[in-house]
């Protein structure tokens, strides 16, 4: 009963925590952009994030490890370096796009100074990170970030064209590369690095033992996939509202404003709410990810169940993370910008965390009777393959499209 | 555009490497003849050109289509004041950004006449959304310029669709 209970408190805080600024942006656009041609990605995404959550959920409860530590160890300094590198790069990337995102939030609520909110965002961030613990800090922002689900109702309440939904979750092509684009936006979106670091540490933060791996399988395949839900609704939002008057979103503002054709002023504050909530998870998801990965790296003490004191390095790391965040927001550059070269930098860095992990997690001298199994390793295979295209076709689509502007 | 200026810097190149090269009569008509092209190639350096203006005007067509439902929604008293103030002025400022980019681009001739009716549905455009912005609760307000936002997002679409 009580490892139900759990069960049910992860997933309801996966669903909250599963959307971050890059489904925010790239969701909304895609639906605006192509209608429904391109809920299909979402579930492609969305199973990706399963397969390798689970993974490096099983990795760390196996063997006490977290991912980056395990990276390190099997795929030797260089690579472990070159992984760092670049997850740090993105992950401070990530968390000023989600800075910036909650401050834009604010202000939509609150008619405030922009600069100011950043200041107040990253103050309030910073001193719930280092007051609250673990599991309290994974609920505050997983259940208030469930208001989203407005976004779930509001896509029933908009009354779509259920046949051509139905369509639209069919794997299909278009020859323009603007669709390509917003197919690895989407992608990519849901299968940002960072989630997996923070969850693969988390396993440890929460103390996982062998015994809990069902419990990492139920987290892994219900809250993502309950989270994916909400992608879908606001590409089907964003499509009903926005994609016959031919708007282009290009800020937070319009994601909201699709809740607030719904269902008026309160649909239009339960997006900002869980907006809020959603982007102040992912920003703590980004620095204690970013903390992770060095401290792991460098073989420091880490984890938020220790006391300050007791992993200073660890503390010290993810204070440096916001403060850097702060920095670069500050400098005026816009948060959805920042978003979208966020989620395609991810993309490209994706196979660098993930062949190590799909390589361990398949090792029966490493992982024993918990290794993958025939369809754990078939789904493994499939999805490197579809990372290393998406990866190798980021960069190239982002140039060609302009950032998703052609 | 890059490709544009690609041109154009590949162009200077070949210039320079003719002038070296080429000399006598017969190679100065040779010359002049391969450098009228070039020339007129290098008067279109920087010049704004059709994809990039019809890009500007389909965004001014997409700010008034959003800011028609934000007004749509203030017209129904189904929003709030600081959305309005705050995303209003997001909006607004981007028409203007727009419009800006529009007038700085060296125009070509053919473009004249588009660009400068795009720059005036911007600064249409930006005035409703201040006028939203200023005072959020006139509802009365709000359904006017709903319609003619509305009016306004058509038109730029259309104009947008002649490039």
């Amino acid at each position: 009963m009580k490892q139900l209970f759990q069960v049910a408190l992860g997933i309801i805080a996966a669903i909250g925590g599963f959307v971050d600024i890059g489904e925010l942006v790239f969701n909304t656009q895609a639906g605006a952009a192509f209608r429904y041609a391109l809920l299909w990605a979402v579930p492609v995404g969305v199973i990706g994030i399963v397969v390798f959550a689970e993974m490096t959920g099983r990795i760390a409860t196996v063997s006490g490890r977290p991912i980056f530590d395990v990276v390190r160890m099997r795929m030797g300094l260089n690579v472990a370096l070159v992984t760092l590198v670049a997850s740090i790069l993105i992950n401070l990337i990530t968390l000023a796009a989600e800075v910036g995102g909650a401050a834009i939030v604010l202000q939509l609520l609150f008619d405030v100074n922009v600069s100011t909110l950043i200041l107040i965002a990253v103050v309030a961030l910073v001193l719930i990170v280092y007051f609250v613990p673990f599991g309290g800090i994974e609920r505050i922002f997983g259940y208030l970030g469930c208001t989203l689900l407005v976004y779930v109702a509001a896509a029933i309440h908009l009354k779509p064209d259920w046949h051509r939904l139905a369509s639209g979750l069919l794997p299909s092509w278009h020859s323009s590369a603007l669709y390509a684009y917003f197919v690895v936006g989407v992608i990519g979106a849901a299968l940002v690095p960072y989630e997996v670091y923070f969850y693969s540490s988390g396993a440890i933060e929460d103390r996982w033992k062998i015994g809990d791996l069902n419990l990492n399988r139920a987290n892994a395949i219900l809250g993502f996939t309950l989270g994916g839900i909400l992608s879908i609704a606001l590409i089907v939002v964003a499509g009903e509202v926005f994609f016959a008057p031919h708007v282009h979103p290009g800020y937070l503002g319009t994601t909201a404003l699709g809740a607030e054709r719904a269902y008026g002023e309160a649909g239009l504050l339960l997006a900002l709410l869980g907006m809020l909530f959603a982007v102040g998870g992912a920003a703590v998801e980004c620095a204690f990810s970013g903390a992770y990965t060095l401290t792991q790296f460098a073989g420091w003490e880490w984890g938020k169940y220790r006391r300050p004191r007791d992993a200073p390095r660890f503390t010290l790391a993810w204070l440096t993370f916001f403060a850097l965040a702060f920095v670069v927001v500050e400098t005026g550059v816009d948060p959805v910008l920042l978003t979208e070269y966020a989620v395609i930098l991810s993309v490209v860095a994706l196979p660098l965390t993930y062949l190590p992990a799909l390589l361990i997690a398949r090792d029966k001298t490493f992982m024993g009777e918990h290794a993958n199994g025939i369809l754990a390793n078939a789904f493994g295979w499939l999805y490197f393959a579809i990372i290393l295209v998406v990866s190798v076709a980021a960069i190239p689509l982002l140039l060609v499209t302009d950032g998703g502007a052609v | 555009m890059n490709a544009l200026a690609d041109a154009c810097a590949c162009s200077r190149a070949r210039h320079q490497t003719l002038s070296m090269t080429l000399s006598g009569r017969g190679r100065t008509r040779q010359c002049v003849g391969f450098l009228a092209p070039v020339v007129v190639l290098l008067s279109a350096c920087g010049q704004a050109h059709k994809p990039g203006v019809r890009a500007g005007i389909t965004e001014i067509a997409s700010i008034a289509a959003e800011s028609a439902l934000m007004a749509d929604d203030l017209a129904r008293g189904r929003s709030k004041t600081t959305f309005i103030r705050v995303h209003g002025a997001e909006l607004s400022a981007q028409a203007q950004h727009e419009a800006e980019k529009l007038n700085d681009d060296p125009v070509a001739p053919g473009l004249k006449s588009p660009i400068e009716t795009a720059i005036a549905l911007a600064s249409d455009i930006g005035g409703a959304i201040d006028e939203m912005r200023i005072s959020p609760q006139d509802r009365r307000q709000a359904r006017e310029d709903e319609a003619k936002l509305r009016d306004w997002a058509l038109k730029a679409a259309k104009l947008a669709d002649t490039l």
